[in-house]
């Protein structure tokens, strides 16, 4: 990306006895809602704090609109951050906690305490200015760490997690929120968290990371659809994965032999020889009682109900699938562990891992 | 500056984030505490140690290398007998603090209510930092012949008891400075303990003295080792209970060291009864410390 | 069982009572005591008198040592907090070789007797020339109540979240604006209390005082060498006074720690 707003080049960074950020590269958009993913300790935060200036980089580099930022200190850097303890200052008042960036942009008191207003109203905090950080809800807390974030109107805002400390019905009028302010405001967000939902719901564009390099990078339905390799496959949660060694081509499909069978997987241009892997999506697998042409055997493991939607677990020939129906769908099956159940899905459905390792 | 370059690198990532922050912040911290205590505290402790090894030539002190100092006063009877006395002093003084001080910590943490409490705390920390001289000045009084109680017991009783001048009056002197101290680090240990234990240790059928003996007191173990030590640290190192309590009859260590430096110049051997107190300490706070983690086991 | 209990209870209460009683009474003998007629305290009680107040107020020697315990008091108390704060600062944010040792240098001085202490300090500083100043005892109870002031306020710190300075440099302070604009006003309780006790142990401090200031005596060491003569009934009524102020500081010390005795309270 030529005019990216963030660029980060070769970015590593090593801690004594952890290798947390290897090498990545990374380019990031004015305006967009990037979303950085991925398990405990991949280096999602760590490559937000070298955004910010928190921590100096072992290797590589980062621009900011064309500008090597690896020997500027966080205070100089316009990246205000959202932080998942929240961070506010306790012996400060709402208003004063709001006014610190301008304070220490040096903005004097007039001016200050009327951006702070206007941006303690927009996030629906009027008439809280005088309170202690104390008397505030989590919700109401969480406004003013984003109010102060705000206030000095940076290009990019980083949130870390910023979510998670609330409880699940104030997460998701919260996330409505955000998406909100960053359509209104249309700047660029850099989003860390560990949470699949609000990743999809809130971002332009995936970032999943593993062991501190980056996996796949790509819109959302993307990213879960079309798996780079078996850990994005897996860590997407609802997904199964097949594998098997390449049989030979029929049209525009590959067969892929394996234990189970010969399964038919398109190819979309792509050849591949020797051991190869297929993904089919949890929720494109259809079940029957009765078996068919090409159907799996199987037999149910277990049952976990989420809401309208239960996923079965089903052992077939040593492996489990995992299959995700609405609730009706599968009334009429009468499943239960132990039972027996025939599984299968269209070819069009599976998506070919591009890298089987 | 090395220091400084040693601030700089920082060890691991809690912490030490110096990344955003120059060398200079901690340097300019750092240096003046440094430098004060090391001037102030190490230094002259440090010139102690030296003098001991110097010799007094007419009234003036010079530098030497002489171990005469250590040899006259280790071996001399005044110093051994002050030592086993200021010693025994102040292990009977620990003990006696203990005693005392388990029962009450244990009342104030467990049977009083919170406000109640809060204000023992209070109670507690004052004297710790007011006047203790004028507070033995005050039992002198009280226990002297002509003092409070022989007046009131000569007025009941027709009786007349010697309590100053004896272990009694010593002991109660050294209890007037160990004791606020003691109860406080217990009252906070007693305090401290998982309030689970003791239920768990209800449930399954212990009384509450069985609680206590068997499983309060050896959660606060460490508490009892640092309450004891403190007092026994205290009384060492005492001067003024002996002092009116007892006229410096027999002398404690303490009293050895000022009287050495008010008469005159014998710095050398009033140093040497000051290193070997030091030495002392550290060797009883050594196996205090050892005593416990040898206690712990495979904890 | 319930009579043994309440039994147990009583002989527990009692106990106690008994123990606050035995620290309590030397405090209420010189204070009760000064009021005293009498020239020894004893009962009965001499009748009601403020002879000896006015008299300790008449005392030029007396006047003098406590000037001279205020000055050393104020001085000790303002350098020891400022120091303390730093070694507080730094064992909170900094790792390093050497830390415990540094730690230790501060946190031991109180360990040490005073007699020790206060030859050593003599001997020191009479070589550099320091003997016989209030400057000079006003530099020894620094090195102590430092170790006092750097408890206090790392006690304070352990509340600090470990998010708050990086969110500071993150909003645009530099270090040295987030030491000012955050981890100060942060502290500044446990900055008075540090304070207030420094002074307190400084005031208190009679022997390394006694050691080191030759002729500049402060109060304490005033009390000691009247205590050295005979019964002096002066030494009740300055007792009182001195009483008062040790009483006072340490009270508005432990008001700004918050220390309670189940854990702490948000100060």
């Amino acid at each position: 990306m030529p005019d990216a707003l963030v660029q980060l080049k070769a970015l590593d960074k090593r801690f004594p006895g952890h290798h947390a950020v290897r090498a990545i590269d990374l380019d990031i958009a004015a305006g967009e809602f990037i979303a950085l993913m991925g398990p405990s300790g991949c280096g999602k935060s760590t490559t937000l704090r070298l955004i910010a200036g928190l921590d100096t980089p072992t290797g590589g580099e980062i621009l900011i609109a064309g500008q090597r930022m690896n020997d500027v200190p966080a205070f100089q850097r316009d990246t205000p951050m959202v932080w998942q303890s929240l961070a506010l200052f306790p012996f400060l008042s709402v208003i004063e906690n709001v006014e610190f960036p301008l304070r220490m942009k040096k903005i004097h008191a007039a001016e200050r305490r009327k951006r702070a207003l206007e941006w303690l109203e927009r996030l629906g905090l009027a008439g809280m200015a005088d309170r202690e950080i104390a008397q505030l809800s989590g919700g109401q807390r969480q406004r003013v760490a984003i109010a102060r974030a705000l206030v000095i109107q940076p290009p990019i805002l980083l949130l870390d997690e910023p979510l998670s400390a609330l409880d699940a019905h104030l997460r998701v009028r919260m996330q409505t929120e955000l998406s909100r302010l960053h359509k209104e405001l249309g700047i660029t967000f850099i989003y860390v968290t560990h949470a699949q939902s609000e990743a999809f719901a809130l971002a332009d564009r995936i970032v999943l990371m593993n062991e501190g390099r980056i996996q796949q990078i790509g819109r959302p339905q993307h990213v879960y659809r079309e798996p780079a390799n078996a850990f994005v496959a897996e860590f997407m949660g609802a997904n199964n994965i097949v594998s098997g060694t390449a049989a030979g081509t029929a049209g525009d499909k590959i067969a892929i032999a394996g234990p189970l069978g010969t399964f038919l997987v398109p190819a979309r241009g792509r050849t591949v020889q020797g051991r190869a892997s297929f993904v089919i999506g949890a929720d494109r697998v259809s079940l029957s009682a009765t078996g068919g042409e090409g159907a799996l055997k199987g037999q149910v493991i277990g049952l976990e109900f989420v809401g309208s939607t239960q996923t079965v677990f089903i052992e077939v020939g040593g492996s489990e699938f995992r299959v995700q129906k609405q609730q009706h769908e599968i009334d009429s099956l009468d499943l239960g562990p132990g039972r027996e159940v025939f599984l299968t899905w269209q070819a069009e459905h599976a998506w070919l891992l591009p890298d089987a390792a | 500056m090395t220091l400084v370059e040693r601030m700089r690198s920082g060890l691991g990532r809690r912490g030490a984030r110096t990344a955003a922050s120059p060398a200079v912040l901690p340097a300019m911290l750092g240096v003046p505490v440094g430098l004060w205590q090391a001037v102030f505290f190490a230094a002259p402790l440090g010139f102690l140690v030296v003098v001991t090894f110097w010799t007094v030539k007419s009234f003036r002190l010079e530098p030497d290398f002489s171990l005469a100092n250590w040899e006259r006063i280790l071996l001399s009877g005044p110093f051994q007998r002050a030592l086993l006395y200021t010693f025994e002093i102040s292990l009977l003084s620990a003990v006696l603090t203990l005693l005392v001080a388990l029962p009450a910590a244990y009342t104030i943490a467990f049977r009083l209510p919170r406000w109640l409490r809060d204000l023992a705390v209070t109670l507690l920390i004052v004297p710790v930092f007011s006047s203790y001289m004028l507070r033995i000045y005050a039992w002198q009084i009280v226990l002297s012949p002509g003092g409070i109680i022989n007046s009131v017991l000569r007025f009941l009783l027709d009786l007349e008891l010697n309590l100053l001048g004896g272990q009694i009056s010593l002991q109660v002197g050294l209890l007037t400075l160990t004791l606020p101290v003691a109860i406080l680090i217990l009252v906070m240990a007693f305090s401290g303990i998982d309030r689970t234990l003791i239920e768990a240790a209800e449930n399954l059928g212990c009384r509450r003295v069985r609680v206590i003996w068997h499983v309060m007191l050896p959660s606060i173990r460490r508490a009892i080792a640092l309450a004891g030590s403190t007092a026994f640290l205290l009384a060492f190192g005492d001067y003024i209970s002996p002092l009116f309590m007892t006229g410096s009859k027999p002398p404690t260590l303490s009293i050895l060291i000022v009287d050495t430096v008010k008469s005159g110049s014998q710095w050398p051997r009033a140093s040497v009864v000051g290193v070997s107190m030091l030495v002392i300490l550290a060797l009883v706070f050594l196996a205090v410390a050892w005593a416990g983690r040898a206690g712990k086991g495979g904890k | 069982m319930t009579a043994l209990r309440r039994a147990s209870r009583l002989a527990q209460y009692g106990f106690l009572a008994g123990v606050f009683l035995f620290i309590a009474t030397p405090m209420l003998v010189i204070v009760v005591f000064s009021f005293d007629a009498n020239r020894f305290p004893t009962i009965p009680w001499g009748g009601f008198s403020l002879d000896w107040h006015i008299a300790v107020l008449q005392d030029q020697m007396v006047l003098d040592a406590f000037l001279h315990s205020l000055m050393v008091a104020g001085s000790t108390a303002a350098i020891a907090t400022v120091l303390g704060f730093a070694a507080a600062y730094i064992d909170y944010r900094y790792l390093f070789r050497g830390k415990t040792l540094f730690i230790l240098a501060v946190a031991i001085p109180p360990a040490v007797p005073a007699s020790i202490m206060g030859m050593a300090m003599l001997a020191f500083l009479s070589r550099l020339g320091l003997f016989g100043s209030l400057t000079a005892i006003v530099v020894c109870h620094v090195a102590i109540s430092t170790s006092f002031a750097m408890a206090i306020i790392r006690l304070k710190l352990n509340d600090f979240s470990r998010d708050l300075e990086p969110a500071a440099w993150n909003l645009g302070a530099s270090p040295l604006a987030t030491l000012l604009t955050v981890v100060l006003p942060f502290c500044r309780p446990a900055l008075i209390a540090a304070f207030f006790l420094s002074a307190a142990v400084s005031f208190d401090e009679f022997l390394i005082a006694w050691f080191v200031g030759g002729t500049m005596e402060t109060l304490p060491v005033r009390i000691l060498n009247l205590l050295q003569g005979q019964v002096n009934p002066k030494i009740n009524a300055i007792g009182t006074i001195v009483l008062l102020i040790s009483v006072t500081l340490v009270l508005i010390a432990q008001h700004f720690t918050g220390l309670r005795a189940g854990g702490k309270r948000k100060a």
